[in-house]
């Protein structure tokens, strides 16, 4: 873990590369959402500040899930070099060296414009923090990053079956990061909104803990409460996807050399 | 001349190499289209007329930037980042040809692979789900087709330029990650500028960033009247000349820096 940490300070000026750029597009973001919607008033019941906190919070968990499963982005790569292999050799779970070898400090920086998004929105907002709604959040922070890192275990695991640059990987980064949770689900047709709830939980990472949180209705009317809600399906997304990873690694055959 | 063509033949080879890295690309462009759709059918259902703009326009507007963005997908800077760190870059100096030109066949290269590989399947996509993007003005569409040509070099100057800036500043990794979200935001590619407050307008008219897509794509939803579409393509024939220049002054200062830290 420590020479994790150390091989992301061996580029230090790179780093700054990434200081710039992912506030540039965290804000630049948000940016787009206002202008957007100071072209509406008040439809589906999405404020700017309601969007902000949405915004935020997507961010937030995409933070968390980049500090600690990091690793998960780069399934394909791994098989395609044979590193994964050496992973492989040593007499623990697969899935939990993989895991622990690329503990991802770095991800401070994408969690930071997130904490100051979502902060802003909770000042102008003025939600009432009481001990139910932090625990409700700290559930839907859990259950928001395992909904993102299954949905990379899975796009990793594909790597196994089939020889790909990534590109499932590379399809769910802009898909979660500008898609799905820029933007809150209840703009989309009827039948995509099925899709991103049941197929791909989506859904569970943001739009309907901050329909939750702000005391609106949601397109299906889960009778559950949202937040609760985003925690349980966090935890059986998460483990669906270790099953099929672990499936997957099954079938893995080493690309030699 | 064969042997950039050559070039350009071996990049598109190498692109279809594996089939789940055509069709995943592909499905986020039928994503993109969806997504920007939506969010325009949900706007303009409280506004029906935004800045003169219609809503059929609008959708003409997103389906013609998904098909104008996935012919212009250049690498030359993703090229130079990763050469750079792996020291190959040497060898393309030993190479008998210029450069830069073959890094631009290179890249038509990538063109022309894209347009085969995704502008039926794209085009398909939005007429049978969104609607056929018809362009305002038939009459139009030769300076259309100029204006996308025009764009796409202007994106393939913007692109070469970050990626020298990556050879100079080896140390700062990979510097198209900000350009990315730049162009996002400044190109008008998604939500075009006309949306976007008033100072934010007045800095863009002095970037070259608005002449990339905002300009063929206004050209074609008739949102520029033709004295100012030719005059938006004069502007973008000027931005290339100036970034022309500038590349060529910047490639023979980072060529000498080059071969001193060669030894």
């Amino acid at each position: 873990m420590r020479c994790a940490v150390q091989s992301w300070f061996e580029y230090p000026l790179e780093m700054l590369c990434w200081i710039i750029f992912i506030p540039l597009y965290s804000f630049g973001g948000l940016l787009l959402l206002k202008v957007i919607s100071t072209q509406f008033s008040e439809i589906g019941g999405w404020t700017f500040h309601g969007l902000a906190f949405f915004y935020g919070l997507g961010i937030v968990t995409h933070g968390l899930h980049v500090i600690f499963f990091f690793a998960v982005w780069h399934t394909n790569y791994m098989v395609l070099n044979g590193e994964f292999d050496r992973i492989l050799l040593y007499p623990m779970n697969p899935f939990f060296m993989f895991i622990i070898q690329s503990f991802n400090i770095a991800g401070y920086i994408d969690i930071t414009p997130g904490i100051i998004i979502f902060t802003y929105a909770c000042l102008k907002l003025n939600l009432d923090w009481n001990a139910v709604a932090i625990l409700k959040l700290i559930a839907v922070l859990i259950g928001g990053t395992l909904i993102r890192t299954g949905i990379f275990m899975i796009a990793g695991a594909i790597g196994f079956f089939r020889d790909t640059r990534n590109a499932v990987t590379n399809f769910m980064v802009d898909f979660l990061a500008y898609n799905t949770t820029a933007f809150p689900l209840n703009i989309y047709p009827y039948g995509i909104q099925v899709i991103l709830t049941f197929l791909i939980p989506v859904g569970f990472i943001n739009t309907y803990p901050a329909q939750d949180f702000m005391g609106m209705d949601n397109t299906f009317s889960i009778p559950i409460n949202l937040s609760l809600c985003t925690l349980l399906v966090g935890i059986a997304f998460f483990l669906l996807a270790y099953g099929f990873f672990r499936f997957g690694l099954k079938h893995y055959k080493s690309t030699g050399s | 001349m064969n042997k950039y063509l050559y070039i350009m033949r071996i990049k598109i080879i190498s692109h279809l190499a594996y089939d789940i890295d055509v069709i995943f690309p592909l499905l986020l462009n039928f994503v993109w289209i969806i997504t920007m759709t939506s969010i325009w059918k949900y706007v303009y259902a409280q506004n029906p007329d935004i800045h003169g703009v219609s809503l059929p326009q609008m959708q003409t507007y997103a389906i013609v930037s998904t098909l104008v963005g996935c012919f212009c997908r250049h690498e030359v800077q993703e090229e130079l980042y990763y050469r750079m760190r792996q020291g190959t870059i040497a060898i393309d100096f030993i190479r008998p040809m210029n450069l830069v030109v073959s890094w631009l066949f290179e890249d038509i290269g990538n063109m022309v692979n894209n347009l085969l590989k995704n502008f039926v399947p794209i085009l398909l996509f939005a007429v049978i789900f969104i609607q056929v993007p018809l362009p305002q003005n038939l009459s139009i569409i030769p300076l259309f087709v100029l204006s996308v040509l025009l764009c796409a070099l202007l994106l393939w100057l913007i692109s070469l330029f970050f990626g020298l800036l990556t050879v100079v500043w080896v140390d700062f990794g990979n510097l198209g990650v900000i350009r990315d979200p730049l162009l996002k935001i400044m190109a008008g590619s998604f939500v075009p500028l006309w949306f976007f407050p008033g100072w934010f307008r007045k800095v863009s008219d002095w970037l070259p960033f608005k002449y990339t897509y905002q300009t063929p794509l206004s050209i074609y939803i008739g949102k520029l009247s033709m004295t100012g579409s030719l005059a938006a393509v004069g502007i973008q024939a000027v931005w290339i000349t100036v970034l022309c220049v500038c590349m060529y002054l910047f490639w023979q200062k980072v060529k000498k820096r080059l071969l001193i830290q060669g030894g």
